[in-house]
């Protein structure tokens, strides 16, 4: 056990400054883990300064505006999945396969799926559709950008934006005030407000209808929609 | 790519309180692991606070803590698509952090001093939004009433009571050489503790 680096360890953490390296045994490690957990139950910085989220948010946007603007995404997908597996090891690599091969095989063809898709744009902007004050607890107001009709929800303070065109054979649906429902006027098929199949009469349930990013500002609900066309 | 000056959530704006909410704070979201997040900057937001303190409970210490958790997610966020659902980016970011905590213990000390059990972590965050806050120093107090008196009171002293050595020495009148090794032995005893009582 080295006594004076340990001291010095504990030290540091109580001073909340960075600890110094050394190499350990398995002696300095059980003293180095009691004094880390007895620190961490008691400091308040247990939780992230506001300055920190803010940096780091400002840092990452820097360089994902960077890879982004690099252009090749092909290019960049190999190289963040090598980055990737290289620094996950191998029992993350399972959970990171799930996520990495949708993504590489995600060729934008129609989906069988049944689960709700967002939608969301390669080139989009922020399109007001409602005002704040329009959209009162539970109801629900119909838009149109140019490249996307849809419906948005206040439910219960929380805004949802759905795709208003039927998922079967791309009617407009319409909303069924009464029912609190969307309704496909060319088949017989109902969604819910928040898009999911409430029932149909079609050979195959149709996918739920695919989600828009909706945001508020300055009084105005907003979707992320693409450009006119 | 998304503008960046309001924040987009993940289901839905929360429009009840919108009116102080505009500089974009974290408060409203919301998001339930079936869901996907509309962009890097929802991810971000929804993990950033849950990393961070993950990490600060198995480091001790803000610098090494802040430092690890930009790290996840600078190595998580550019191979992440928005694609996969909020579920399978939340146990991503944990398995992504459990490598790079365990690199960096390695680095540091060449062996690895605290870990991450990624399988707990997505579990327990899935069970309950409201995180019981009491929990870790309900542990910490009944470790420390399980010790000899004279490594509770120089633990109490240190670690409850931000004592420096020299004013915990005084306080129980010994040496500051003496209360710097019953400081060291508390520690190793109170590991024991900790590792009888999971």
């Amino acid at each position: 056990m080295k006594k004076r680096r340990l001291s010095a360890f504990v030290e540091n953490l109580l001073r909340n400054r960075r600890p110094k390296k050394f190499n350990a045994d398995s002696d300095d490690a059980d003293a180095m883990r009691a004094a880390i957990e007895l620190r961490a139950s008691q400091a308040e910085e247990a939780s992230p300064r506001p300055e920190f989220v803010a940096d780091l948010h400002r840092q990452l946007d820097r360089s994902l505006s960077a890879e982004t603007a690099a252009g090749d995404q092909l290019s960049i997908r190999r190289v963040s999945r090598r980055r990737l597996l290289e620094g996950v090891g191998i029992a993350a690599a399972a959970t990171a396969g799930v996520i990495l091969d949708r993504e590489v095989l995600d060729t934008g063809g129609p989906s069988a799926s049944n689960t709700q898709q967002p939608l969301v744009p390669d080139h989009g902007t922020w399109q007001p559709v409602a005002g704040t004050s329009e959209l009162g607890n539970g109801q629900v107001a119909p838009f149109q950008t140019g490249s996307t009709v849809g419906f948005v929800v206040n439910n219960a303070g929380t805004v949802q934006a759905v795709s208003g065109v039927c998922t079967h054979q791309g009617c407009l649906l319409r909303q069924n005030p009464t029912a609190a429902r969307l309704e496909c006027p060319c088949h017989r098929a109902y969604f819910s407000l928040d898009g999911k199949v409430i029932s149909h009469e079609l050979s195959q349930p149709p996918p739920p209808l695919p989600r828009l990013s909706v945001r508020e500002r300055d009084g105005q609900v907003e979707v992320y929609t693409p450009p006119p066309v | 790519m998304i503008e960046h000056a309001c924040l987009p959530t993940a289901t839905g704006a929360d429009l009840s309180d919108s009116a102080d909410d505009r500089r974009g704070t974290a408060t409203s979201l919301r998001s339930v692991p079936g869901d996907n997040y509309p962009d890097w900057e929802a991810i971000y937001r929804d993990n950033v606070d849950r990393l961070y303190r993950m990490m600060f409970s198995r480091v001790g210490n803000r610098p090494d803590a802040e430092d690890l958790t930009a790290e996840v997610f600078r190595a998580a966020l550019g191979p992440l698509r928005t694609s996969a659902s909020v579920g399978e980016v939340r146990a991503y970011l944990v398995a992504t952090a459990r490598t790079i905590l365990a690199s960096h213990w390695r680095r540091r000390y060449g062996m690895e001093i605290t870990s991450i059990d990624v399988n707990h972590e997505v579990a327990s965050r899935e069970e309950e939004e409201p995180r019981p806050e009491s929990n870790p120093t309900q542990r910490v107090t009944n470790i420390l009433a399980g010790l000899p008196e004279r490594y509770e009171r120089i633990l109490q002293l240190r670690f409850l009571e931000s004592y420096s050595l020299k004013e915990a020495a005084r306080a129980m009148n010994v040496s500051v050489g003496n209360a710097k090794v019953l400081q060291l032995r508390a520690l190793r005893r109170a590991a024991q503790l900790m590792e009888e009582a999971p």
